[in-house]
């Protein structure tokens, strides 16, 4: 299973239910407002897939080595947000703690060659795959045989009924 | 080499434990914790709220709390379990435990998970300053419908700050959700398919598709407010009455969802762990969990029957259709622990209490998924006890039986079990005694939401009965909260190994608690050739 295809086929699967709507008669906006949803699950699929394509994912991991700023961001927002309800004067303070974010996360960066390298985890595991030739044989017989048993016992039925 | 040796070196230091690297830290077991730290805090602060109510309503035409007292306390206790307490926990279970259980070595982007904390911190903090303002906290439930949430019904600051509080810890939460999801699909370690990821995992991955597809839905609803709050008049049109409601159920039900999912996953590792064997139907279990959180996008309308506006034959149908993959789960369950040689020990208590009490919440929500039953149910005690058997007699308890199960990891501290024991009947009885008694108040008419009733009303028993349930409940969550604090005081003594349950997944192959990327030299990632790949090890050295 790729992670895309399970955005993507979890978006499907809700675009499916979100169609039956139309034949029990939704307001359209409603069902406007589910495929609005169900796209913007699909574009989050479409990202993972770009992402994936673009062997980034394959990289070393970076990692930031602080975080304050993000508490400085949140600490704009929450003050921005509370202007409404205050006074515009807090926006005024919101803008000093954007800044001090914005310079905060330069000094975030970790020094090349230094903590953390994540790359150095050990992330490789000794035996990568299983699944082997003969397992999958053994899979596709043991599916077919069941597929055969299956039908028979439909045909078989049917025949019992018609008697 | 030499980046290995930095690594090497940073290992040996001592973990910086100062409330500074606390506040900028990029871990996401770290930011995990301050999550679950602050959602337990206000547990305890709503759950407060609840035994209030419980008092007034203990007996028939009382005065403890003012009507519109009671109007703030059922709407902030509402708001802060759902949006500040039991989504954020499930959400911290999956930032603690994902990264780990696929073995990465932190989560996606850790600086916007922070981002997440701290907007999901100073949300709840607004939320709660409506108490100190001159008009209370907000009082118009945690549903906030229109009109009765616009500046003509209920002016005040305290629905102001709800709109803001709320926003903002639905934005955080969002920011947490997608940074897990993210982590799940493009960080695992080598060898860690998606269908090698641990049921937990799977369950979280789940969640977090609901959290991205449904949560701003409710950012739109929230705005709607903001903007009908400054515009008099606006909800005169009733297509905006019955969009707000569309908005906010689209979010609401998924949210249940969000609250329950992950609990689920917890419980599956638990079975699994103390039965001593690999979890049963894993494929089907990980398609149906899918198939499931789809399916809960769908039904947001059966909320809304009884405004005669919607197709109440497709949400009925929908909502119905949901106990084909809840029957899965539970087969799946039932397939793990029969004919196995269980192992009793608390996370297993609470795991098995919670498949035989969420039975009870899924089968009356089936019960009020029926269009005809639910314009008799509809806001009733029916409906109360409901959802209070889904979220505390299902939720709490499989988070619980999460929290016993992972705490020594988290930790590094085995919780005492005398008084976990303790907790989990006095939980167990409260549970039941509080809102099983509800039921039948529904059905003997009683509305949610009211502040009092008369003598002769005749539903003076079971809300005395209720009430006393409220109690034993309260004692129990107090022992828990003792055995929390005493447990880490004991530090030395109640030392937990690595593995103290003989678990399955990769969090259990590193220390406790792990080192700061997770794995180090000393605890390295196991080979993964299946999702328990520390049952694997375990069969090849003892066959
Ligand atoms: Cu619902």
């Amino acid at each position: 299973m790729k992670p895309a295809l399970v955005v993507l086929g979890w978006a499907g699967w809700n675009a499916v239910l979100m169609l039956v709507m139309i034949p029990y008669r939704e307001n359209a906006l409603f069902i406007g407002m589910y495929a609005l949803a169900v796209s913007a699950t699909a574009a989050a699929a479409g990202v993972v897939w770009l992402y994936r394509r673009s062997r980034r994912a394959e990289g070393p991991v970076r990692m930031a080595a602080n975080s304050l700023s993000a508490g400085f961001l949140a600490v704009a927002v929450i003050l921005a947000g509370s202007s409404v309800l205050f006074g515009q004067w807090l926006t005024g303070i919101a803008f000093y703690f954007a800044v001090a974010a914005l310079l905060h996360v330069r000094r975030e960066r970790v020094p090349a060659g230094a903590l953390p390298g994540p790359t150095a985890v050990p992330t490789e595991p000794g035996v990568r795959d299983q699944r082997g030739v003969l397992p999958k044989a053994a899979k596709a017989a043991a599916t077919a045989g069941l597929l055969t048993r299956a039908l028979r016992t439909l045909t078989g039925r049917r025949k019992g009924a018609g008697r | 080499m030499t980046a290995e040796l930095a690594v090497a070196e940073e290992r040996e230091l001592p973990r910086d434990r100062s409330l500074r690297s606390w506040l900028g830290t990029t871990d996401h077991k770290r930011i995990a914790l301050l999550i679950t730290a602050v959602a337990l805090l206000l547990l305890f602060v709503a759950g407060a709220l609840a035994l209030t109510m419980r008092l007034q309503l203990a007996q028939p035409d009382q005065e403890f709390v003012t009507n519109d007292g009671y109007n703030q306390l059922f709407t902030i206790h509402g708001s802060a379990m759902i949006y500040l307490v039991v989504t954020p926990l499930a959400l911290a279970y999956g930032l603690y435990l994902v990264p780990l259980q696929v073995g990465a070595p932190n989560v996606a982007a850790p600086r916007t998970t922070m981002l997440g904390f701290w907007l999901y911190l100073f949300g709840s903090v607004a939320i709660f300053s409506g108490f100190l303002t001159s008009g209370g906290a907000a009082k118009e439930g945690w549903t906030a419908y229109t009109p009765l949430s616009t500046s003509e019904y209920s002016p005040g600051m305290g629905t102001d700050l709800w709109v803001l509080g709320t926003f903002v810890t639905t934005v955080g939460m969002i920011l947490v959700g997608g940074t897990v999801l993210w982590t799940a699909l493009l960080k695992r370690a080598r060898g860690m398919t998606m269908l090698r990821m641990p049921v937990f995992s799977w369950s979280v991955v789940a969640t977090n598709l609901m959290v991205i597809a449904a949560f701003p839905s409710l950012l739109f609803a929230l705005g709607l407010i903001a903007v009908g709050r400054m515009t008099p008049g606006l909800f005169d049109s009733n297509l905006y009455n019955i969009g707000y409601q569309h908005l906010f159920w689209f979010f609401a039900h998924p949210v249940v969802y969000v609250m329950f999912f992950p609990f689920v996953g917890a419980v599956a590792e638990v079975l699994a762990t103390f039965a001593q064997r690999r979890f049963f139907g894993y494929t089907i279990t990980v398609l149906s969990l899918l198939a499931f959180a789809g399916l809960s996008m769908s039904v947001w309308g059966h909320h809304m029957f009884t405004t005669g506006l919607v197709s109440d034959d497709y949400y009925s149908l929908t909502s119905i259709l949901l106990i084909v993959p809840a029957g899965i789960e539970y087969f799946a369950f039932l397939g793990t622990i029969i004919g196995a040689r269980l192992r009793f020990q608390l996370p297993m208590l609470f795991a098995l209490a919670f498949i035989l009490q969420f039975l009870v919440g899924g089968i009356t929500g089936i019960m009020v998924a029926s269009p005809v039953l639910d314009y008799q149910m509809h806001d009733s005690y029916f409906v109360v006890g409901h959802f209070h058997y889904t979220l505390v007699a299902g939720s709490l308890f499989g988070l619980f039986a999460g929290l016993y199960f992972w705490f020594p990891k988290a930790t590094g501290v085995m919780l005492g079990r005398g008084l976990g024991h303790a907790h989990f009947w006095l939980m167990m009885v409260g549970t039941n005694v509080t809102f099983l008694p509800m039921f039948w108040l529904g059905i003997a008419g009683m509305p949610r939401r009211v502040a009092s009733y008369l003598p002769t009303d005749g539903f003076s028993t079971f809300n005395l009965i209720a009430s006393i349930g409220a109690g034993i409940l309260g004692l129990g969550m107090l022992a828990f909260a003792v055995n929390v604090v005493r447990s880490l005081t004991k530090r030395k003594e109640r030392a937990a190994p690595d593995n103290p349950w003989r678990a399955h997944t990769l969090e259990w192959a590193t220390s406790s608690p792990p080192p700061p990327l997770n794995f180090d030299d000393k605890h390295p990632i196991p080979p993964i050739r299946s999702y328990a790949p520390l049952l694997d090890l375990r069969r090849e050295r003892e066959p």
